[in-house]
């Protein structure tokens, strides 16, 4: 393009300065020979300007100097002139590239200046080293053109890599992340591409390293320094996502080690009372020569009671355990919401008068997919807690609503209801209500709202207007899978 | 059935072989005690027993393996007593052939309800064309179902689904077994077949279809079928 538009330059001028050869001195059209070249190098590359100014020389020769029409050279002294011209036209052609170069380093300059004022923005809202390095990388990209890899130390001491965990180190990685000098080297995966190794120094600690991979042509003063300021960066970026994390670990440990001492208090109390019991009452047994049947009859009869409660703690105990390690696998299948009622109901028929629950179920609820064991363990909780509250008389009623992504069911008794601020302590776990008479360990909410959470949904607690507590389990819900409809009659 | 025949019991705690074999043998009933599954097989060699207890977690082996080998030349009686974080393993040995379950802790009463329900069902017993339970009466000759005398209509699935659970009452029979047998191999992830028909079953034969009597649900492993 340079050069078809230096030709036709060189080509229109002469033409247009044919008819004043004779009032024009020569020094003049020399003088505009060489604008034509200024004018190449301000627009065209070096090479077109260059190219512009031996053409110019040429034409001036050809056109201008006597015998016109020739490359033949009359006057010797032009030889002076074709020699001053060719050079003044290269130093002009040096000169205005080299401006123009200046003028666009300023540019990409300013643009790499917003572009790091932009990524330090970004940088201040990271909430995960990922998103770090995910900000730094497409930074890399637009900014710099080139693709990048932050290296982060880990637990073990040795860099391991943000975007999939890769522990391979490169040797020269190894060493730039011991020292901490930077290292640049040929990219040995892509031709034409160098590596910057650049170690994320913070002010608290060195965080790992950036690793750079640019084109060779992009490589110099300017991009190392830009690449050294997004080091710092995204260094300065890591080193306070660190510190959030260590504040975070502090506080919840200060938690766990609260809970830790309210579990074991109860537990002790929960577990030694049954034993005490068991221990007391086998020793008694072995008496039997002053105890008549009846009597062993009853003493037997309550071991197995304080034993039965002891297994139901270790149940709970273990559910507990199961459902905060965060192991816990959902067992979901399509189930019949009539089906597991049912199910609870026979499961605490020995404990409650079945004459006392009334289900309000509709035939045509539709299924839901949910874990058949954690969900009948929520609602046996919730009928033992309303038997336990609501007294032994007490008449529960279950309820269900649904739309379409959700059901509930609602599990009422007509008890005391809730005390005003039971939002606060209902669902922690060994909590236990003032009016629980010692029944239960306060285990049984926290483990239902952790199953109904862990199935997307979750449980509440509210007093109904006309009183009496209402436990709500809430289950998300999705259209279920179609039954082909068989062929009547066959 | 040989009356002599032994109850076999299979775990390696001596204290729950103690009790266990206490209480059968008050009942009557003689017992035959193996700690590990090599002498439990030992024991069969020689005198085959009537029914056999056994304890999902052995020292030896895997207590499921032990179900299926003993399937695969018997068909002798298999209880399985499991603890409760054994449940996966529990439903996989009612799937190789295992018939009945008990979990650990359980009660003495249990335990003889079970081994009587699952003796009753060994022995032979004349093939009834016809069975009787609450309102209902079946007749399967004429495949006829009556409720207080009045003739309730089955699809067929719904029939075919009676006629499982009734070949196979008073054990538990897991939620793959009835799809199986039903509907056939390709359903056996589908269970939401078996939900709504074991709905439309108890909506027809049970009193309260909300408290099943008969068609009784064992969560999270199948249903058990009690006349």
């Amino acid at each position: 393009m340079g050069f078809v538009t230096a030709t036709l330059a060189v080509a229109a001028l002469s033409a247009a300065l044919a008819p004043w050869r004779n009032v024009l001195d020569a020094a003049n059209i020399v003088m505009l020979y060489l604008l034509v070249v200024v004018g190449i190098a301000l627009v065209f590359t070096r090479a077109a300007a260059i190219f512009s100014a031996v053409l110019g020389v040429a034409a001036f020769d050809f056109f201008f100097v006597t015998p016109r029409f020739s490359f033949a050279v009359g006057d010797a002294q032009y030889l002076l002139t074709f020699a001053v011209m060719l050079v003044v036209g290269l130093i002009l052609t040096q000169l205005t590239a080299g401006l123009r170069q200046q003028a666009m380093r300023a540019t990409q300059r300013a643009g790499q200046v917003t572009a790091l004022y932009e990524l330090a923005r970004q940088l201040a809202g990271a909430a995960s080293n990922a998103q770090v390095d995910e900000l730094v990388r497409a930074f890399a990209a637009r900014t710099l053109g080139g693709r990048c890899e932050l290296w982060l130390a880990s637990r073990g001491g040795q860099p391991v890599r943000v975007e999939d965990g890769a522990s391979q180190v490169p040797l020269e990685l190894g060493l730039v992340f011991a020292h901490g000098n930077p290292l640049e080297h040929d990219d040995e995966h892509r031709p034409d591409h160098r590596c910057l190794l650049l170690a994320l120094e913070a002010p608290m600690r060195r965080r790992g390293v950036c690793l750079l991979s640019l084109p060779v042509s992009l490589v110099d003063e300017e991009t190392r320094h830009t690449a050294r300021m997004l080091a710092s960066l995204a260094a300065i970026a890591l080193e306070r996502l660190h510190y959030v994390e260590v504040a975070h670990n502090a506080t919840l440990e200060m938690e766990t080690e609260k809970l830790r001492s309210v579990i074991l208090s109860a537990l002790s109390h929960d577990i030694r009372t049954p034993l005490t019991v068991m221990l007391g009452l086998a020793d008694t047994l072995q008496q039997t020569q002053t105890l008549d049947p009846a009597q062993v009859r009853d003493l037997s009869g309550a071991i197995h009671g304080h034993a039965t409660r002891l297994n139901d703690l270790a149940h709970k105990l273990l559910d507990m355990a199961r459902l905060q390690s965060g192991k816990l696998q959902l067992r979901s299948e399509w189930q019949s919401i009539e089906e597991i009622v049912g199910a609870a109901l026979a499961a605490v028929t020995p404990h409650i008068n079945a004459a006392q629950v009334r289900t309000e179920l509709p035939a045509t609820l539709p299924l839901v997919e949910f874990d058949a064991v954690l969900i009948e363990r929520v609602l046996c909780n919730l009928l033992d807690n309303a038997i336990r509250h609501a007294g032994p008389h007490a008449s529960i009623v279950i309820r269900s609503t649904h739309d379409d992504t959700s059901l509930s069911l609602h599990v009422a008794d007509n008890g005391p209801g809730l005390p005003a601020d039971h939002a606060d302590w209902l669902f922690q776990p060994f909590q236990r209500g003032p009016a629980s008479g010692g029944g239960g360990v306060g285990l049984g909410l926290a483990i239902c709202r952790t199953i109904a959470r862990a199935h997307g949904g979750d449980l509440l607690a509210h007093n109904a207007p006309e009183g009496g507590a209402v436990f709500s389990l809430r289950l998300p819900r999705r259209e279920p899978p179609r039954i082909e409809s068989e062929g009547e009659g066959a | 059935m040989n009356n002599d025949a032994p109850i076999l019991i299979i775990d390696d705690e001596p204290d729950i072989r103690r009790f266990v074999a206490m209480s059968l043998t008050a009942e009557g009933w003689r017992v035959q005690q193996a700690a590990t599954a090599a002498e439990a097989l030992q024991c069969i060699a020689q005198q085959m027993p009537c029914l056999a207890l056994v304890d999902l977690g052995l020292p030896d082996r895997d207590g499921v393996e032990l179900v299926r080998e003993l399937r695969s030349w018997s068909s002798l009686p298999v209880l399985v007593l499991s603890a409760r974080s054994e449940e996966r393993d529990k439903i996989s040995a009612l799937d190789v052939g295992a018939d009945d379950y008990l979990v650990k802790p359980f009660g003495v009463g249990e335990l003889l309800a079970r081994v009587r329900a699952l003796l009753r069902r060994a022995a032979p017993q004349e093939e009834s064309p016809q069975l009787r339970f609450g309102e209902i009466d079946i007749d399967f000759a004429r495949r006829r179902v009556l409720r207080s005398g009045d003739e309730v209509h089955l699809t067929p699935i719904e029939y075919r689904l009676l006629t499982a659970f009734v070949a196979g009452r008073d054990r538990v029979l897991t939620h793959r077994q009835l799809l199986r047998e039903v509907w056939g191999p390709s359903f056996v992830n589908s269970p939401h077949y078996l939900r709504i028909y074991v709905g439309h079953l108890r909506q027809k034969l049970e009193a309260d279809p909300a408290r099943p009597r008969h068609f009784v649900t064992e969560t999270g492993v199948g249903y058990r079928f009690c006349p």
